[in-house]
């Protein structure tokens, strides 16, 4: 039986044991988040990396956590901005645009086991690459990951009405992109 | 509004019972299907066993951080005199250095054998994909030696009019 992000942030706030809460909250969590970021950087290993990574930050910063946001927003966002930040300094490593570097992920993914998306699935990946950044965060977490507008504000903290707009306009540019590739 | 009047009008028939279980059978299907729904329609895969390990591989990663950091105070007199030792001698070092050397560096003055080992070290770390990139199109590839041999002549002339003994990058 998974523990509930309720009961955790309960405990949390009663300074219980921290080993004990980190395996629940990695238990609760660890599935969520390992898709979040595997949408982002396209590829398992450096997935996990950084969901290891991310784990290990919470449990850094969890005395820091003062149940003012909600703990699985709290979470998204580590996830997100670790991802974000790998796939920046992936980009500057190799001297290209984080654009050409998405490409380069999206194209990788042809030889990749652990990828065995259908041809529409892979054209699919493209067009995503093709987007801005914030347009891919957002398109991924709605399309993706079924997040409510709300949870997806208070992750990326903007407004629903703008992650309204970028989610429309990222569908539209998907559907031209399919359509004249 | 009565029940019998939500399917008016139409011939549209239903299994007997249909209705009587279905909340439980969607909450089966939903639950069963958790994983699915996180990753829906992606065509991405995660290692067989691989969600049961993480909490396990987070906290040994976690013990090994804590055993390697060891705090020590930076105002004990040792480390005082270490440390401004150290600088000392950086300064000493790099004043040296610049009233010997006043020339720029450039790309010319670096040893082939330095690059070379700097590459055999993994500094730089190319893929197969950015080697290709790197070479681009511009190169024509089609003219290849069997085309067009060069003759003996003008190897042996280019080899005595050229000391090439430093252009030459040895592999072990």
């Amino acid at each position: 039986m998974k523990p509930s992000e309720e009961q955790i942030v309960i405990d949390l706030k009663s300074g219980k044991d921290i080993n004990n809460m980190m395996r629940s909250i990695i238990t609760l969590y660890k599935e969520r988040l390992y898709w979040h970021i595997r949408n982002i950087v396209k590829n398992h290993d450096d997935t996990d990396d950084i969901l290891q990574n991310v784990f290990i930050k919470v449990f850094q910063n969890i005395s820091k956590f003062k149940g003012e946001s909600k703990l699985y927003s709290w979470l998204y966002r580590i996830a997100t901005n670790e991802s974000i930040t790998f796939l920046n300094k992936q980009a500057a490593k190799k001297g290209i645009s984080n654009e050409e570097l998405n490409t380069i992920l999206v194209s990788n993914l042809k030889a990749d086991v652990y990828y065995d998306g259908d041809e529409m699935q892979y054209k699919l990946q493209l067009a995503i690459a093709s987007l801005p950044q914030k347009q891919q965060l957002v398109f991924n977490m709605k399309y993706f990951q079924d997040l409510k507008y709300k949870e997806m504000s208070e992750i990326l903290e903007t407004s629903e009405g703008a992650l309204k707009a970028s989610y429309h306009l990222a569908v539209k540019k998907i559907e031209d992109f399919i359509k004249s590739n | 509004m009565k029940e019998n009047n939500l399917n008016k009008n139409n011939d549209f028939k239903i299994p007997e019972g249909y209705f009587d279980h279905l909340e439980d059978r969607l909450m089966d299907k939903i639950e069963n299907d958790h994983s699915l729904s996180l990753n829906k329609n992606t065509g991405f895969k995660s290692p067989d066993g691989y969600f049961e390990s993480i909490e396990d591989k987070v906290f040994a990663k976690i013990n090994e951080r804590k055993t390697k950091t060891k705090v020590f105070s930076l105002y004990n007199k040792k480390t005082l005199i270490t440390i401004s030792a150290i600088a000392a001698s950086l300064l000493l070092f790099f004043s040296i250095q610049s009233i010997n050397h006043n020339n720029e560096l450039n790309f010319n003055a670096l040893d082939l054998a330095d690059i070379n080992a700097y590459i055999e070290q993994g500094n730089i770390d190319l893929s197969d994909t950015e080697l290709v990139n790197l070479i681009g199109e511009e190169i024509d590839f089609t003219e290849s030696f069997e085309d067009n041999p060069i003759d003996d002549e003008a190897v042996m002339d280019y080899l005595n009019n050229n000391d090439i003994e430093n252009e030459i990058i040895y592999f072990d």
